[in-house]
């Protein structure tokens, strides 16, 4: 009802000026050249009201997946007028699939102070995003008019990294150096020196409960294990152009970056070392834990499904590379033909395959026909080549 | 009036009510039926009261949401139910053809019942428009402009405190918060701070911070009164310079027949009935109605009337046709007839530019021999007796000339004689001597005593009358159950140019002369322009009486012409108001002097709105706590059968009395202590704490008294 409200006056200018000509009454013409006055009126102040502005954007440098970012915009006028108020709209790149955005403070820029305005959104998809126009509207103080002039700004950068998914599946790490001291059963436990105890999250193993602490604190509690120093994780994803499936922040691929978030972040405070020999050198890592935390978040944050090679190519381009002894943590949702075979040929490392369920994530847009890695024959055939293989529950959207 | 709450204030309700309020009124003018005005101002005001308190009842509810819903229901509803919604309204309503105004006019009024929101208010505005547009498209009613001035300046407000409203709620959308004032306010059980003021703080925040430069609602105010002026200056400057292009489309909307008591200061329009004697006649503007290209001032004859009785003329043969001539088609061949008949006339020339109003009948000069439609192309019919029918009625301006016969210098009228051809229906009401009473029969034997022929007596009767009776347009009414010509002659005495012309017909009548009377205009020489045109305004309306001479034709006989005129009652100088006291100028005036000050007063608030802020307004709330306390207090009288004293507090009230309550004190204390909270705790109490109260007072009346 606004929006034709809003029209009405525009049209009966129009109508009322025509109609005036025509019969030639003068209460029309008065009546006509009020409201093509108005309508111009109103024109030219939402004319006026976008322009000979100056934009500045403050943005964080980094957020994660779903948490809210705001961003700050600064509006000067360069020319000493008042002017009803305009609202920005950033031209945030379109791949930035974002949710809960709102939409900016209005404001009336000022000539002589620098106006803050500001909007948020929280985004629901990885990666690193530039951007650099945005849109400003302004309407006249009726609200009849609205208009809009576009303006560049300097770039903003946001690296949007994965919100950690918690893993809930036991995955056996390969026997690294005091490991193999608990698989011989010299020590208690499991065999990774216990760190101490903490509270339950969701996805503990049941069997590292710690009963003593539970019954004594009254809430439920697990042991906490230092891994041995020897112990690697080797995440390699696919990345393979077509196989990441789903639409918006839902696909198989933010599953895939979401749990390997979590499951690095794991590893690291274990003192495990961390690594993803496709997207970084080995020998250039960190040794800092917290700036180690740091490279694997920007390389999550980077990964897209747009590379010609497939999973198995990726591991034998790397795989003289790999470090002895460690567990190489596969994550795939399409079939890839090759890479039972090149597995069963990969010795010296434990092999540990999360697979993902395409039709978890198609929508009736993304209709993929590719081939399910989940597929029964398929995760034999990887069985058969000695690894671990754990079919990944789907992951909810974000909401 | 402050702007930022989430729901229309009062000031808005006002607005929007003024809003339509000026179109309904507009159009009702546009029409000539004050009335439907009334109606319309009536219905909105009390259709705005009800709004205001309904949308306060259901906000927050989503009842409170459904109200576009509902205006749309409504608007069908007017629109499908038109005609018998039309049925209700007086006057007979809008004529069939302008039924769409009538759909328009019960819209905003059904509107105005519902507009609880933003959105329905501005929506108001678009039959509002319409209106206007159908007002100005039919040029009936020239304050129209002003009254859409006024319209403009209210809605352009309406629209931008919408506006700066829609622009807090994306403020606090921005906000990252989008629970809204109303919901805050329901929840406010939840809340520890004041709503009310918390949203005040906000928008204080704004104006002196990010809305510092803001060109707000004053602004829109001010740029309105600006399109104001410039439209004002603007518009006839436009129209001028238009007008090589300019009407080229003729809307003929037919104007609606008035009521059968015509009132002599409204010109335009046919008249087959015309009361006398009723008392003193509208004020006139002095407007010009006609601009006439005339050999010498003559009588534009414009309605003829031929029957008498009980103070009213009228004239029943147009219908009917009084000429009768057997097998031939009556109208043509009887003013063939007629005309063919008349030997002393010789044919005049005219133009007339119809300046405003819309006339049913064209006024002519004579006998109409030929009437083209100038600014047309098809000429005007001509009625039986006469008159020029102008039945398309059409909108001002346009030009009329033609030919007309009148009697020349030459002619020597000597006796009253009605042609063969005339019906004997028309006969006997131009001769009916029965209405004279017999004082008038009298007066009108002696005036006669020495003249020679009928033109004679009629020169007689004429001169007597001038010399009996003063022309005064200030004249009372006649009295209920006289004989207006009667009382006009021997007890007043004075009147206006109706009584003037009926006691100078009936006179003549008596005396066996046929006469018949004649409405139209008699231009003033004075008012002559620069190019020898008469401009004849709306105080040069007129009647006169007209009689019979056979070669000669009818023959004007206005015995105003030489009568004296009472001092302050001249023509054009006439005050006080019609037969009816809705067709009465004052009420015009008095409605047009109440929306002037009504608008202005909404503008005052407007500014006065800008330059000031309001602090936290808890008093409803409060006021309602401190009725729902004075209830609870009776109740505790009654029981212990001490009432509190003034300069008690509740919990003073309570301790004094706590004994006779016995085991109700608990509960007592209870409901004391949400009434401290609720009357004199920083935070006002929210509806529902309210009703919670009420509650609570209402069960603790219902626990039985204690018997000590």
């Amino acid at each position: 009802m606004r929006n034709v409200a809003r029209t009405v006056p525009s049209i009966a200018a129009l109508f009322l000026v025509i109609m005036a000509i025509l019969i030639n009454s003068p209460a029309l013409f008065y009546m006509a050249t009020a409201m093509f006055a108005t309508i111009l009126a109103c024109r030219g102040q939402a004319w006026l009201s976008v322009r000979a502005l100056r934009f500045e954007r403050v943005s964080p440098p980094s957020v994660n997946v779903g948490e809210t970012v705001t961003v700050g915009v600064v509006v000067w006028s360069e020319r000493k007028l008042k002017r009803p108020l305009v609202t920005v709209v950033d031209g945030l790149p379109r791949t930035l699939v974002c949710a809960d955005l709102t939409p900016s403070l209005p404001v009336a820029p000022s000539f002589d102070q620098p106006i803050h305005t500001r909007y948020s959104f929280r985004p629901l998809r990885r990666g690193k995003f530039r951007w650099e126009s945005l849109e400003v509207y302004g309407t006249d103080a009726l609200g009849l008019v609205t208009m809009s002039k576009s303006y560049r700004t300097e770039p903003a950068e946001l690296t949007v990294y994965p919100a950690p998914i918690t893993v809930s599946v036991p995955i056996t790490p390969a026997s690294g150096w005091g490991t193999s001291e608990a698989d011989s059963g010299k020590f208690r436990g499991s065999g990774i020196e216990p760190r101490g105890v903490r509270e339950y999250v969701a996805g503990d193993p049941m069997r590292y409960v710690h009963w003593t602490s539970s019954a004594r604190s009254g809430k439920l509690m697990v042991k906490e294990f230092e891994s041995g120093s020897g112990l690697s994780f080797l995440f390699l994803l696919q990345r393979t152009r077509g196989t990441e499936i789903g639409s918006g922040g839902s696909t198989t691929l933010e599953a895939m970056c979401g749990h390997c978030a979590y499951l690095a972040e794991q590893y690291l405070r274990q003192g495990a070392t961390v690594l993803f020999p496709i997207q970084e050198s080995l020998d250039r890592i960190s040794n800092s834990q917290s700036l180690r935390k740091q490279e694997i978040y920007e390389v999550l944050a980077e990964i897209q499904a747009d590379h010609p090679n497939t999973l198995s190519q990726d591991i034998s381009q790397v795989a003289l590379n790999l470090p002895e002894g460690g567990t190489m943590v596969l994550m795939l949702a399409v079939q890839d033909p090759d890479l039972p075979g090149v597995l069963a040929r990969m010795s010296g490392v434990k092999k540990v395959c999360l697979l993902y369920d395409p039709g978890d994530y198609r929508s009736v847009r993304v209709n993929s026909r590719a081939p399910s890695a989940t597929d029964p024959a398929y995760l034999g055939s990887l069985r058969d080549a000695g690894a671990d293989v754990f079919v990944m529950p789907k992951v909810e959207a974000m909401a | 009036m402050k702007v930022f709450a989430n729901a229309p204030s009062w000031f808005d309700h006002l607005l929007m009510a003024v809003c339509a309020i000026l179109a309904v009124y507009a159009a009702s003018m546009g029409i000539a039926r004050p009335a439907i005005g009334l109606f319309f101002v009536a219905g909105i005001a009390g259709a705005t009261f009800i709004s205001f308190g309904l949308g306060r009842l259901l906000s927050g509810t989503k009842a409170f949401r459904w109200d576009g819903y509902v205006y749309v229901a409504a608007a069908l509803i007017c629109a499908f139910r038109a005609v018998a919604l039309n049925k209700l309204l007086p006057d007979d309503g809008y004529p069939f053809q302008l039924l769409m105004a009538g759909v328009l006019s019960w819209m905003l009024m059904v509107g105005s019942l519902v507009a609880w929101r933003d959105t329905t208010q501005v929506f108001q505005i678009v039959p509002c428009i319409a209106l206007f547009g159908l007002v100005g498209a039919w040029n009936t009613f020239e304050d129209a402009k002003y009254l859409f001035f006024i319209f403009i300046v209210c809605a352009a407000t309406l629209f931008a405190r919408s506006h700066l409203r829609s622009m807090l709620r994306v403020a606090e959308m921005s906000e990252g918060s989008t629970q809204t004032v109303a919901t805050r306010f329901l929840r406010s059980d939840e809340e520890d701070t004041d709503p009310d003021a918390e949203d005040i703080a906000r928008f204080r925040s704004l104006r002196n911070g990010p809305w510092r430069w803001m060109a707000g609602p004053e602004w829109a105010l001010a740029s309105a009164l600006v399109v104001v002026g410039f439209s004002w200056v603007g518009a006839p400057v436009i129209q001028s310079s238009v007008q090589n292009v300019a009407g080229r489309l003729r809307v003929d909307v037919p104007m609606p027949r008035p009521s059968s008591s015509v009132s002599a200061t409204r010109f335009g329009g046919s008249e087959n009935s015309l009361r006398i004697g009723t008392g003193p006649r509208g004020q006139m503007e002095g407007r010009p109605v006609i601009r006439a290209k005339l050999d010498r001032q003559r009588y534009l004859r414009g309605a003829t009337l031929y029957t008498y009785g009980d103070g009213n003329w009228s004239n029943d043969f147009i219908a009917r046709e009084y000429f009768n001539p057997a097998g031939e088609e009556p109208a043509t061949l009887a003013r063939q007839q007629e005309i063919a008949s008349l030997s002393n006339q010789e044919p005049v020339g005219f133009e007339l530019e119809i300046l405003f109003g819309r006339h049913e009948e064209m006024y002519v000069p004579g006998y109409p021999v030929r009437v083209p439609r100038s600014s047309f192309q098809n000429p005007f019919p001509i009625s039986p007796d006469g008159m020029v029918l102008n039945y398309a009625s059409s909108a001002p301006p346009y030009t009329v000339d033609g030919v007309v016969l009148v009697p020349n210098e030459a002619s020597k009228p000597q006796d009253a004689a009605l042609p063969e051809f005339f019906t004997s229906d028309l006969r006997a009401a131009v001769t009916d001597a029965s209405r004279a009473t017999p004082r008038v029969r009298e007066f009108a034997q002696d005036a006669i005593k020495g003249a020679g022929n009928d033109f004679e007596k009629a020169m007689a009767i004429k001169t007597a009358i001038e010399g009996q009776v003063k022309y005064n347009l200030n004249a009372e009414a006649t009295p209920a159950g006289r004989d207006p010509v009667d009382a006009f002659l021997f007890e007043s005495r004075e009147g206006y140019c109706d009584l003037f012309a009926s006691a100078m017909a009936i006179c003549a009548r008596s005396v066996g002369i046929p006469a018949r009377t004649a409405t139209g205009f008699f231009p003033n020489t004075n008012t002559r322009d620069p190019e020898g045109y008469y401009v004849i305004e709306d105080v040069d309306y007129h009647m006169w009486c007209e009689i019979y001479f056979e070669g000669v034709g009818w023959i004007v006989f206005d015995p105003t012409e030489g009568a004296q005129a009472v001092p302050g009652g001249e023509r054009g100088a006439a005050k006080g108001g019609g037969k009816s006291w809705l067709d009465a100028e004052w009420l015009k005036s008095g409605l047009d002097v109440a929306l002037i000050v009504t608008t202005l007063l909404v503008v005052v608030l407007a500014v006065r709105a800008m330059f000031t802020r309001k602090g936290p307004a808890s008093v409803v709330e409060r006021s309602l706590a401190g009725r729902t306390y004075a209830r609870f207090s009776r109740d505790l009288e009654r029981r212990t059968g001490k009432p509190r004293r003034l300069n008690e507090t509740p919990r003073e009230y309570l301790d004094r009395i706590a004994a006779e309550l016995g085991p109700h004190a608990g509960p007592a204390s209870e409901l004391t202590g949400r009434f401290e909270s609720a009357l004199y705790s920083s935070v006002s109490p929210t509806p529902e704490v309210l009703k919670g109260l009420g509650e609570s007072v209402r069960e603790f009346r219902r626990l039985p008294k204690v018997i000590a």
